[in-house]
């Protein structure tokens, strides 16, 4: 969510100010990243049997976070295994950077392994990502880390968790492709908006998380190495560089992306992921892109001036 | 159990069926030693024999009719004939028309191998309509055809000239023939026996429900079936349509072990 | 002519008795067997055996794929087992609920098997499935209802389309028409009796019913205690039983 600017420094090794607080380089009494080094080990062991196996669902062995399921635990469990001190960390929150969660898990960061923090994708090492893909093309220099609440795409409509290991382990994926002829039944197209089902390196049936299927085109082919922590549901599954990923479809609906008949009302972009934003009690609305990082970029790094004369009264408004 | 002197039996007669057929081009049937008991368990295992000794040999162009007291057993010999009651002893052979003329034993065949026979080569107009149930009349007199590869289109209309001819109106037709008449019913069950001019037929009192002109048009279809080269095993209730349409009788006489019961 | 499917001295039981024993016989393609037999028989734990959703204790089963090789059933793995059964094979359960997916529409649920085994065009899945709603007597306009708006009887149509959609070879049936009322019984009896004989199918049916056995079947199994007491020709074993059950099954039927 593009919410406006509040003192942001920009400066890329900025850390500290980047939350307005201060602290020591690793807050009193906690081990680096929060989580101790047998089971950061874990984790990487879990990331790395991912790896191997693209799009497969590994078990690991999820820890109580100081926050509850269902706020990114798992996310925050597969950064703590990889980050490292020469890491530049990035967290965004349904694009924005500036969301209460994205800046709170930046700063759980920042105070337990004292590594740099920016708001800028270019130069992030690491992108922990709460349902988007950063517009700014990534790089094989980084990963980036998705928060998954769901990672069964058959969950709906299989509830038995042994016949779904089976389904995989077999890839008997029919069943997907029912969920689809029903929405195109029920809706004339497949309705699915979100947390699009997509087969990972022609075999894993997988859920790419709740991103937009505006963002699945971005998955395919990436330099970068992707990474997903469900807490909650115990499970990471990985999509390695450069790995084919295709969205599902028939061959006489085939898969398209959303497209806006508007442009952001504030960098103008066409190509990005927009939010529709209601701003004052006249159901006055305005599309601003997704992406905050993306659209400070293309105004040219406008964030000292103030854009408040487009917005009187500035608020969060819903995402798309 | 069979003894070795009994498999014996079996075996040579065996050889002498294949011969007997290889020798008499014109062979259809040939039957030997035919006995029938019945075992009721539920009534305390009493047997009841309906056949003795029965021999039978009938060729192409031959109508065999068989003649004898009620009980002697001439519905169980038909029976038998065609695979609906398993014989007790003796060997029934038949020449399969499908399969190049070789004599194929009805007793201890496979289900499917009753099954080709009784499709390809072995009719048979039971004295009762037994027929699925729900089926038009059209439909039930042209399914022996369609289940030997006949056009649909054909067949029904080669069903609808047997009908004709057999004086079943046509309002009929469209009709299942639960609801008819005993002698419709009769006329119903010989047209679909008859379609399919079987090189083999077993007809069963099929003139016992039909007034006089019925029956002499069955006549005539039994001896244009004869003349066409078939071979028939017959019983017939009236000495009229009797001496129409034999060339042979056979007397079958009630074994003389049995007990007082009338077999269905 | 090669068996579609044999089998030899078949045995499951529950703790030593129940289920089935002994059981042999060979199914030729194009055949329709009925199994008979009173609850208890172990009629219903032989098609499960037979079908590989119970495994036996003993005995061996043997089936002919459609490219003509023999396969050693109770040997296969459980993923050739699971193709098999979405490939060649169909189960008709007896209530439809249990076969049928009570969330999708009548479409998709004829449509499933198709789509997975790789279908992936949603018209011709959709005409696919209209054209099965007509060969199974549905209303073909209510393609798009779920399971529960249809009757019982058209349910089981449904499931029996569903079965029969990717063009199986070989069906099994767990008394496909029981819990139905008489008329519909009848009338879902006369679609068998037309699929099998116009799809050449073939069909092995469990039921308690001789009139089924009599109107679908060309062989007939009958079945006491766990035991086949006699198998043979429909016709011959229903008018000529020999062995003592089977006189007292035939016998036991109330005439009409």
């Amino acid at each position: 969510m593009n919410a406006p600017d509040t003192a942001l420094s920009r400066t890329s090794s900025d850390s500290t100010l980047a939350t307005g607080t201060s602290h020591d380089s690793a807050a009193h009494g906690y081990n680096f990243a929060y989580l101790d080094e047998q089971t950061k080990r874990m984790l990487r062991r879990a990331l790395l049997k991912a790896v191997a196996v693209p799009g497969y669902q590994v078990p690991f062995a999820s820890r109580e976070m100081p926050l509850p399921f269902g706020w990114g635990t798992g996310g925050i469990q597969v950064t703590a295994a990889i980050i490292g001190k020469e890491d530049t960390l990035k967290v965004i929150d349904q694009g924005s950077d500036e969301t209460t969660n994205a800046v709170n898990i930046r700063r759980f960061f920042a105070r337990t392994t004292g590594v740099a923090t920016t708001r800028r994708t270019a130069e992030a090492t690491i992108v922990q990502t709460r349902h988007r893909i950063p517009e700014t093309p990534l790089t094989e220099k980084q990963i980036l880390v998705y928060q998954v609440p769901m990672p069964e795409p058959l969950y709906r409509l299989e509830p038995r968790v042994a016949e779904c290991k089976k389904l995989h382990a077999l890839a008997d994926y029919g069943l997907i492709s029912v969920k689809l002829y029903e929405d195109i039944v029920h809706h004339g197209s497949i309705a699915t908006t979100y947390d699009y089902p997509v087969i990972v390196n022609h075999r894993y049936l997988t859920s790419p998380s709740p991103i937009p299927k505006f963002d699945n085109p971005k998955m395919h082919m990436n330099p970068a190495l992707q990474l997903f922590g469900a807490g909650r549901e115990r499970r990471i599954h990985a999509i390695p560089p450069y790995t084919p990923v295709r969205s599902l479809d028939f061959d006489d609906h085939p898969f398209e992306v959303q497209k806006w008949q508007h442009a952001c009302a504030l960098c103008g972009s066409k190509e990005s992921f927009l939010d529709e934003m209601i701003v004052d009690d006249a159901g006055t609305r305005m599309f601003v892109c997704s992406d905050s990082d993306y659209c400070h970029e293309r105004r040219g790094d406008s964030d000292i001036e103030s854009p408040a004369p487009l917005l009187p009264t500035a608020r969060q408004g819903e995402s798309a | 159990m069979q003894s070795i002197e009994a498999d014996l039996q079996a075996g040579s007669a065996a050889r002498d069926g294949a011969s007997a057929f290889a020798a008499h081009p014109a062979l259809m049937l040939r039957a030997t030693g035919i006995g029938k008991t019945f075992t009721l368990h539920g009534q305390g295992g009493v047997q009841i024999e309906a056949l003795a000794d029965v021999s039978l040999e009938v060729e192409r162009g031959e109508c065999v009719v068989l003649v004898g007291p009620s009980g002697a057993g001439k519905s169980t010999l038909l029976r038998c004939l065609y695979g609906n009651y398993l014989a007790s002893t003796g060997s029934i052979e038949i020449r399969d028309m499908t399969d190049q003329g070789r004599p194929v034993s009805i007793i201890g065949a496979e289900p499917r191998d009753v099954l080709r026979l009784r499709r390809g080569v072995v009719g048979y107009v039971s004295q009762f309509l037994r027929v699925i149930p729900r089926v038009p009349t059209l439909a039930l007199v042209a399914e022996p055809l369609v289940s030997r590869g006949v056009a649909e289109d054909e067949a029904r209309a080669r069903a609808a000239r047997l009908l004709a001819r057999l004086n079943v109106p046509e309002r009929l037709w469209t009709l299942a023939p639960a609801t008819f008449s005993g002698g419709e019913q009769q006329r119903v069950n010989i047209a679909r026996g008859l379609i399919a001019e079987h090189p083999l037929l077993l007809l069963d009192e099929p003139t016992a429900s039909l007034d006089a002109e019925n029956r002499d048009v069955v006549a005539d279809l039994i001896v244009e079936a004869r003349e066409r080269g078939a071979a028939i095993v017959g019983i017939f209730h009236d000495e009229e349509t009797r001496s129409k349409v034999a060339t042979r009788r056979l007397e079958l006489q009630p074994p003389r072990r049995h007990a007082v019961l009338e077999i269905a | 002519m090669t068996p579609l499917l044999s089998a030899r001295a078949l045995t499951k039981q529950y703790g030593g008795r129940n289920g089935c024993r002994n059981v042999s016989f060979d199914l030729y393609p194009g055949e329709v067997l009925c199994i008979v037999g009173e609850s208890g028989s172990g009629k219903t734990t032989l098609l499960n055996t037979l079908a590989l959703k119970t495994e036996a204790d003993s005995g061996s089963l043997h089936y002919t794929a459609t490219h003509g090789d023999t396969l050693d059933l109770r040997a296969l793995s459980e993923p050739r087992r699971r193709l098999l059964m979405r490939t060649e094979w169909g189960f008709v359960q007896q209530n439809p609920r249990d076969g049928l997916r009570s969330g999708v529409s009548a479409g998709a649920n004829i449509g499933e098997p198709l789509m997975a085994v790789g279908a992936r065009h949603y018209g011709e899945i959709r005409r696919a499935a209209t054209q099965w709603m007509e060969r199974v007597e549905l209303d073909a306009t209510r393609i798009d209802e779920f399971p529960a708006a249809f009757s019982g009887g058209m349910q089981q149509r449904l499931q029996i389309a569903r079965n029969l959609v990717t063009g199986p070879r070989l069906v099994f049936m767990d008394e496909p028409t029981a819990g139905l009322d008489v008329s519909v019984q009848a009338r879902l009896l006369d679609l068998l009796r037309t699929l099998t004989s116009t799809l050449h199918l073939s069909v092995l049916i469990v039921t308690h019913d001789i009139g089924v056995a009599r109107l679908l079947a060309h062989r007939l199994m009958v079945m006491q205690a766990g035991e086949v007491v006699e198998a043979g020709l429909t016709d011959q074993v229903l008018d000529d039983p020999q062995h003592p059950y089977t006189q007292t099954l035939v016998s036991s039927v109330l005439p009409v």
